[in-house]
């Protein structure tokens, strides 16, 4: 008697779970299709960078997808790709929107070119523009990439701890090519440096079940354009917290604005960024008694091997990489011996991103101290000068590789 | 006489409850592909120094 009674008990109860499952099903599969498709058009419109409101700063991580949804509009129409990575640099801190360099290369460069600026802060040659390059490589063969690096700076071959996320992501969407070498150097890296390894296992497998069920454009695109789901410190608190994040225009200030003590600092902070000025080099070389600078082979070496670890042969005819320079105000206050060595670890960095394959360039010689808003960073007289110098060597690249 | 399984409505009530397990479902999961982004995110932002 209980069996008989029991049982139409069970079966509604299966079909009850058999529905919530069926729910939860139904959401998934909608959200991971709405998600593929989140992230197939730009819903960036006008973008011109990763300003702090849109990127890692404040917890937005741009996806591939979305990237590569920004630079198929901007390049559409069998335009020449000019993908630009590297740090705050290339990103153009201290240059407001409207002056950017990028915006002023694009000027330069005329309509049959397209220059998309996906540098981020922090970020290094091998990351988030370097991967979307490297996925759009078939879709948009004419195409360039730059970054910037200083003279001795190894490249990871996944990108660095903050910004790898971008490169695992396009490996667990197939994206990427397979290079042999690259995933050996990789596995070389973190058996090295087990230290960076940290929060990859939990990374990748995060990647591989966005691939199936596409989260990060889903929610992204949501926090851009509908309603805001991340919430960090800089953000407002209350209400306004929810706002979607398409409302934050691109505020970086101009350094020339700047009082000039923020610009040419004194006392403790000159002496701080002097000796950052002279840590450019300090390893590279080292003084032999004759007077000259001798490389410090094993450094070189390893800057060398990092190069062919981190960009796949293929890739390295279009690859540009731009060496910046530090402030006059610091170089010039440089003992004539360390100004010497300045200047040849950049020439050395040129000529060992050459022997690779990549093109390179030296630049900031000759800029003034107003180029510049720190000791690294351009203001907008400077990123002028920049654009105009990489508008050449692009023109330059373009005609060699025949595009 | 007993009321047969329609007639006595009882059809529009267990339709409903599961109709209302298929929408708590659909909650559930929004909720959990939320929380598979969310989750991922690390706890402190990037914070940009000098670079």
């Amino acid at each position: 008697m209980n069996a008989s009674a029991s049982s139409p008990k069970t079966a509604g109860a299966i079909w009850l779970l058999a529905a919530f499952a069926a729910g939860i099903i139904v959401s998934l599969t909608t959200l991971a299709v709405v998600g593929r498709q989140a992230a197939e058009k730009n819903f960036h419109p006008g973008f011109t960078r990763f300003h702090q409101k849109i990127a890692p700063d404040t917890k937005y991580y741009p996806t591939i997808h979305e990237m590569m949804a920004i630079v198929r509009e901007r390049a559409a129409g069998g335009k020449i790709l000019v993908v630009v990575g590297g740090n705050s640099i290339l990103y153009g801190v201290g240059q407001p929107a409207g002056h950017v360099w990028t915006e002023r290369l694009q000027r330069e460069l005329g309509p049959a070119y397209a220059v998309v600026n996906l540098a981020m802060r922090g970020a290094g040659v091998t990351d988030c523009a370097a991967v979307v390059a490297e996925a759009l490589r078939t879709e948009f063969p004419r195409q360039i990439y730059l970054a910037n690096a200083s003279p001795t700076q190894a490249s990871f071959p996944d990108g660095t701890p903050s910004y790898r996320f971008v490169f695992w992501e396009a490996i667990a969407k197939g994206l990427l090519i397979d290079d042999p070498t690259r995933t050996e150097a990789i596995r070389e890296r973190y058996r090295l440096r087990p230290d960076t390894l940290g929060g990859l296992p939990e990374q990748r497998l995060r990647e591989a079940l966005d691939a199936i069920l596409s989260f990060d454009d889903f929610w992204n695109r949501f926090t851009f354009a509908t309603c805001n789901t991340i919430w960090t410190r800089e953000r407002p608190v209350g209400l306004d917290s929810f706002a979607p994040r398409k409302i934050y225009t691109d505020n970086e200030p101009d350094y020339l604005t700047f009082p000039i003590l923020d610009r040419r600092p004194t006392g403790w902070r000159f002496d701080a960024e002097l000796g950052f000025s002279r840590d450019v080099s300090l390893l590279a070389f080292t003084l032999a008694p004759s007077g000259l600078w001798v490389p410090n082979q094993p450094l070189w070496d390893a800057l060398a091997k990092s190069i062919g670890g981190a960009i796949p042969p293929s890739l390295r005819a279009r690859t540009l990489i731009i060496l910046t320079r530090n402030n006059p105000y610091y170089l010039d206050r440089l003992t004539p011996a360390e100004q010497q060595r300045d200047d040849l670890a950049h020439t050395l960095s040129v000529q060992v991103w050459q022997h690779a394959g990549c093109e390179s360039v030296d630049c900031g010689r000759g800029y003034t101290i107003d180029d510049y808003g720190d000791r690294i960073h351009l203001s907008s007289t400077g990123g002028e000068k920049l654009a105009q110098q990489i508008a050449t060597e692009v023109r330059r690249i373009s005609t060699k590789l025949q595009y | 006489m007993p009321q047969s399984y329609f007639s006595s409505g009882r059809i529009f009530k267990d339709f409903g409850r599961l109709l209302g397990m298929f929408a708590l479902g659909l909650v559930v999961g929004v909720f959990f592909h939320y929380l598979l982004f969310r989750l991922g995110l690390p706890v402190q932002p990037f914070i940009y120094a000098a670079f």
